[in-house]
């Protein structure tokens, strides 16, 4: 496969827009979801429950997992391997344990008779946290590449950029989580 | 992306070659480096923007001949009901037991030509090809932003088009529940026989085309914001470019829409969830699905396909204003009332969904402002229409095969948009909603308008695509027999439609005062083969012309000004051989100060009074 290269400054000046606009299509997908809920819960025959308390303590581990992502980045910054290696791999680690919170979660729910064929409110309850967790996923594989590739390597400054992308996206899937969580928990509860 | 990382070169530094990007100059590697180049990665695997763009062209008109066709087999039935037609049954077996299609099969027919023509030509083909063609060489880059995602955009198609073609081919035949797809007659296994398998099909490759269409968009517009050479500011942009680059932005925001309604509508036929289900029996049977909302679908859709039919229809006034141009050989009229009333267009096109459901029990005050705001869509749409006419007005012009399709395009889009100002009127589409005068409008304006930008696209950059010209008379012979035929073929549907025919009907016998349209429906299959006939004629065209048409001898053969026509006669990998050139100006200076034409890399001369451009 053969590419014409551009420069890295016009690479990565492009690639950072080019997230921000995957970032705004993943909002309208998000915004269809959760306005889609509202106009279900507005018709009515919408059953109220309580979100499981894992939700909670996932939210807190994704929210800290974006502060790793930050100690991560401020150590690549002052070119420190070891530290920096150290919190992406927290970062990975808290983002696995997400994932793994939120499978739980959904046993939880499905345990305390919130079924996904069930009531309309506990489905979206299921889907809009499955859609968000897909998401998840994606970034999860992005930092275990970047693992092992620095794992690899030594630190380039040049490679700064590329980490910077992948720090956006996992804040974004992270305060996306949270607009979720708190629109889910206004909704169904 | 791991590729890309990998054959990134630093830059040495020369003065002469520049980039310009939104922040300032950045310097460009002097030479392209050379990779080696084997046939998979050339023809097959390719990140050459322009290889993409003939992929995508290709893979379009695959799928334009096989939706045509469908639409001639249904037609036949239209037409000629109740005839045997033994060679159906000998291809179709069962689906069409003693010649005659079965009701069964009839709305599998229509189900994919709508899908496939809506979604497969006129988005991917005609965007994928002319975005992927026409974006880096207008605007001065050696390939798209991020060439490896546009070669993925381009795959994730591919697999969008084996999905589709598979479910042809599976016991149960493909979706038939119509392209807009409404539950609960798709959200329900149960609901026909196409609502089996077929709909899983339908739902999954449209959710790859959906993710295709969203990589190449994440492209184009990069491209075009970062990429641009060295002068070429926004309002120096072929107004080629600025369509593609609205189309763009307008299919990042609708799209995933879709993509949340496919994916609610996969969880109810698949996993019991009921979003939009509600109070269904089945053979007598109630099922458990409770509580959903039909009406729900309808938006997210519509949400989507409002802004959709203008995806269809941007790149088409994006083609055509560039063709009016050239071939009148006179400036754009209106430049700036170009773009914004595209702009105006794309905005407007996110408020008005609701006119595709006037019928649904909408609120009248609701609907009132959804009339108010459809109808506002006709001003930027005649400005347009005003500006092509004006540019045309006593221009000096070559009558090419792409000009006149590109005329034929504002006739189309006049007749067929001037119905819409009836549609729109939520007191006349009560009456008129499912009726065929939506069929007439839609294929006017849409299908047919679409198609023709797309084909005066392909006449008139053929040249640049393969080095050769296509046969010009050949040409002649498809516009004439293609615009009177489409005329005929969808001009009577409005009268059918006025007396309330209804659309989606498989025997249109079943209605006794409608029989009186037996022999102009006869009329209007003839047409539809005529025009079918001449597509065929098209594609020999095309085909033949690849290898055995007249050769390009220069480099500009059609005196155009913009960018493209300034890289070697068939470009290559990287587009300019040396430094990308500089523009000074914008593109529609024709017939300027005695000039036939000064392309926009030519420098303002002394004393050249300078506009805004
Ligand atoms: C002045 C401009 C236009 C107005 C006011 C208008 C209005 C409407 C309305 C109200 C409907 C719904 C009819 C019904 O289902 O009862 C409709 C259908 C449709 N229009 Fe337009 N339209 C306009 C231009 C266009 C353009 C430019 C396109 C495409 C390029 C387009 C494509 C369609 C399609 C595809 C449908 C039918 C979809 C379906 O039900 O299968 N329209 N239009
Ligand atoms: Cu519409």
């Amino acid at each position: 496969m053969t590419s014409v290269p551009l420069p890295d400054e016009n690479r990565y000046q492009a690639l950072r827009l080019m997230l921000w606009l995957a970032i705004a299509s993943i909002i309208m997908l998000f915004a269809a979801l959760t306005s889609a809920l509202l106009v279900s819960k507005g018709k009515g025959n919408w059953q109220l429950f309580t979100i499981p308390a894992i939700f909670w303590v996932n939210t807190a581990v994704i929210l800290l997992s974006s502060g790793t992502m930050v100690f991560a980045v401020r150590a690549y910054k002052s070119l420190e391997k070891k530290p920096y290696l150290n919190w992406l791999l927290a970062t990975t680690i808290l983002g696995i344990a997400f994932l793994i919170g939120q499978v739980l979660g959904w046993q939880q729910l499905t345990a305390g008779g919130i079924r996904l064929s069930g009531n309309v409110s506990g489905s979206y309850l299921y889907v809009i946290s499955g859609v968000h967790a897909a998401h998840v996923v994606g970034g999860v594989v992005m930092l275990v590449i970047s693992l092992v590739r620095s794992w690899r390597q030594a630190i380039r400054v040049e490679r700064l950029a590329g980490l910077q992308l992948l720090a956006t996206y996992w804040h974004f899937v992270d305060l996306l989580w949270l607009y979720l969580i708190v629109f889910l928990y206004l909704s169904v509860s | 992306m791991a590729h890309e990382m990998q054959t990134a070169v630093s830059s040495p530094v020369t003065d002469h070659v520049h980039f310009q990007t939104v922040e300032g100059e950045i310097r460009e590697p002097e030479h392209i480096p050379h990779h080696k180049e084997n046939f998979v990665t050339k023809y097959i695997f390719s990140q050459d923007h322009k290889t993409i763009g003939k992929q995508f062209l290709f893979t379009g008109m695959f799928w334009a001949f096989v939706g045509g066709l469908l639409s001639l087999i249904f037609r036949l039935q239209l037409g000629y009901p109740g005839q045997s037609f033994p060679i159906l049954e000998t291809l179709f077996g069962k689906w069409a037991a003693g010649g005659i299609i079965t009701p069964e099969f009839y709305y599998k027919l229509v189900t994919m030509h709508g899908t496939l023509l809506v979604f497969f030509v006129l988005t991917a083909g005609l965007s994928g090809t002319f975005a992927n063609l026409l974006i880096p060489l207008q605007c001065g880059a050696r390939d798209m932003a991020s060439p490896f995602l546009n070669m993925l955009s381009y795959w994730f198609f591919f697999a969008a088009s084996v999905v589709m073609l598979i479910s042809f081919f599976i016991p149960d035949g493909a979706a038939d529940g119509g392209w807009t797809f409404y539950p609960p007659l798709n959200g329900l296994r149960e609901a026909s026989i196409g609502s089996r398998a077929g709909a899983d099909y339908w739902l999954i490759g449209m959710a790859l085309f959906i993710i295709s269409s969203l990589l190449g968009g994440l492209n184009y517009i990069t491209t075009v914001l970062n990429l641009r050479t060295k002068g070429m500011s926004m309002n120096r942009l072929p107004l080629t470019v600025w369509a593609l680059l609205i189309t763009a932005i307008l299919g990042l925001i609708s799209f995933p829409v879709l993509l949340g309604a496919a994916i609610l509508v996969l969880f109810d036929r698949n996993l019991g969830t009921s979003f939009f289900l509600d109070e269904i029996f089945i053979g007598g049977r109630h099922l458990d699905q409770m509580g959903g909302n039909a009406i729900l679908y309808q938006h997210l859709f519509w949400f989507l396909g409002h802004p959709e039919v203008y995806i269809i229809i941007l790149p088409a006034f994006g083609l055509v204003s560039e063709i009016i141009a050239n071939n009148a050989r006179k400036p754009i009229f209106g430049y700036r009332a170009m773009v914004l009333s595209m702009l105006a267009i794309a905005i407007l096109a996110f408020v008005v969904w609701a006119h595709h459901m006037f019928v649904t029990g909408l609120n009248p005050f609701v609907a009132s402002v959804f009339v108010f705001l459809t109808l506002l869509v006709a001003v930027p749409s005649a400005v347009k229409v005003f500006n092509w006419l004006a540019t045309l007005w006593q221009g000096n012009i070559r009558f090419t095969p792409a000009m006149l399709f590109a005329i034929g395009f504002v006739s189309l889009f006049i007749s067929g948009g001037l119905t819409g100002i009836f549609l729109g009127n939520s007191a006349l589409d009560i009456p008129l909603h499912d009726t065929y005068f939506v069929v007439a409008h839609f294929h006017i304006v849409m299908g047919v308008s679409a198609f023709f930008g797309m084909v005066a696209g392909v006449y008139h950059w053929f040249p640049k695509m393969f080095g050769r010209y296509m046969n010009h008379t050949l040409g002649y012979v498809h516009f004439w027999i293609t615009l009177v035929g489409a005329y005929l073929v969808f001009w009577p549907m409005h009268y059918m439609g006025l007396i309330g025919l209804p659309r989606r009907v498989w025997s249109l016998d079943a209605y006794q005062n409608f029989s009186m349209y037996g022999d102009m429906n006869r009329f209007m299959t003839d047409a539809a083969m005529l025009v079918f006939f001449a597509q065929i004629l098209f594609i020999l065209n095309f085909v033949y012309s690849i290898f055995w048409g007249r050769k390009v001898t220069v480099k500009n053969p059609w005196q155009s000004n913009s960018l493209e026509w300034t890289t070697e006669i068939v470009p290559g990998h990287g587009n300019w051989k040396g430094p990308i050139p500089t523009v000074y100006r914008w593109p529609y200076d024709y017939s300027k100060n005695g000039d036939d034409f000064i392309p926009q890399t030519e420098p303002y001369r002394p004393g050249e009074e300078k506009l805004h451009h």
